[in-house]
C-alpha cells in the first residue's frame, strides 16, 4: 500500500509528529511504502527540532528521528515553503540556514516544496492520512 | 465507502468530537488517538455517546500506546472499544477506504 502522510502540529505543543513517526515506522515494518511526508501548518517547525538525547530515546515514546528515516528508508520529507515563510522561517537552502538550523536536523533531511507535491502524492497513493495539531 | 474517522482531542473544549459523530455513516470506523483516548473511559458522558455510535454498527478503536502513556489501563475502557497498537492502526487505514482527521 502506498501512503502519503501530512503532519500539521507543532512538535513542541502537539503530538502530531510523534504519532505520525510511530505510524510511519509501523507501516514500513509491514512493507508499506510511504511516498511522501508533508509538513504543513505548524508542522513545518519539525525542521527546527534537534536530534533527541539518549534519555529521550529510551523513553516509552521516543521523539521523531526524521534524519534516520531519510537515511535508512529514503523517505521524501517535504516542508511547505509557504507555511514556513508565513511563520518567519528562513528559506531552506543550506546557505541560508541559521546557526540554529545547523545544530538541529542535518541539512538535507527535509526539502522545500508546496501543496502541489501533496496533491500529486494524494493522486498517486492508496491512502493519505493527516495528523492534526 | 467506509471511512476511518480519527479524533485526537478530548471532547471538552473541542467541537470536532460532535461534528465527527454527526457525520459518521453506518459501517464507518472511529479511532481515538492522543488525548481523545480519555473519551473512551467508562463512566464518562463521551463514552456513553460513543457507545450509541458503536450500537449503530460502527466500530470504535483506541490507540493502546496513548492509553499507556497516560497511565490509563485497558480495563478502564468502556464496553465496546477495541485496543489497537500502531501496527493495528496501519491495518485500519488499509481496511477502510479513506481516513478523516477531525483534530
Amino acid at each position: 500500500m502506498k501512503l502519503a502522510i501530512q503532519i500539521n502540529g507543532h512538535p513542541a505543543s502537539s503530538m502530531a509528529a510523534t504519532t505520525a513517526y510511530q505510524f510511519i515506522k509501523a507501516a514500513l515494518r509491514k512493507d508499506h511504502q510511504v511516498i511522501l511526508v508533508f509538513f504543513y501548518y505548524d508542522g513545518v517547525f519539525s525542521r527546527l527540532v534537534p536530534a533527541h538525547t539518549e534519555a529521550e530515546t529510551a523513553a516509552a515514546v521516543a521523539p521523531p528521528d526524521w534524519a534516520a528515516l531519510v537515511s535508512e528508508h529514503g523517505l521524501d520529507l517535504v516542508i511547505c515553503s509557504a507555511a514556513a515563510e508565513r511563520r518567519g522561517l528562513a528559506a531552506l537552502s543550506p546557505a541560508a540556514a541559521s546557526d540554529l538550523m545547523r545544530t538541529a536536523t542535518p541539512v538535507g533531511t527535509f526539502r522545500a516544496g508546496g501543496l502541489g507535491q501533496w496533491v500529486d502524492a494524494c493522486l498517486r497513493c492508496d491512502r493519505f492520512i493527516v495528523f492534526a495539531s | 465507502m467506509p471511512v476511518l474517522h480519527l479524533l485526537n482531542h478530548t471532547p471538552r473544549g473541542s467541537e470536532s468530537f460532535a461534528r465527527c459523530l454527526e457525520s459518521m455513516a453506518e459501517g464507518d470506523g472511529l479511532l481515538l488517538i492522543e488525548d481523545a483516548v480519555y473519551a473512551a473511559l467508562s463512566g464518562t458522558p463521551s463514552a456513553g455517546e460513543l457507545r450509541a455510535v458503536a450500537a449503530a454498527r460502527n466500530r470504535c478503536f483506541v490507540l493502546k500506546s496513548d492509553l499507556e502513556s497516560r497511565a490509563l489501563s485497558v480495563r478502564r475502557l468502556a464496553e465496546g472499544f477495541e485496543c489497537v497498537d500502531f501496527a493495528g492502526f496501519v491495518d485500519l487505514v488499509a481496511k477502510y477506504d479513506a481516513s478523516i482527521s477531525w483534530g
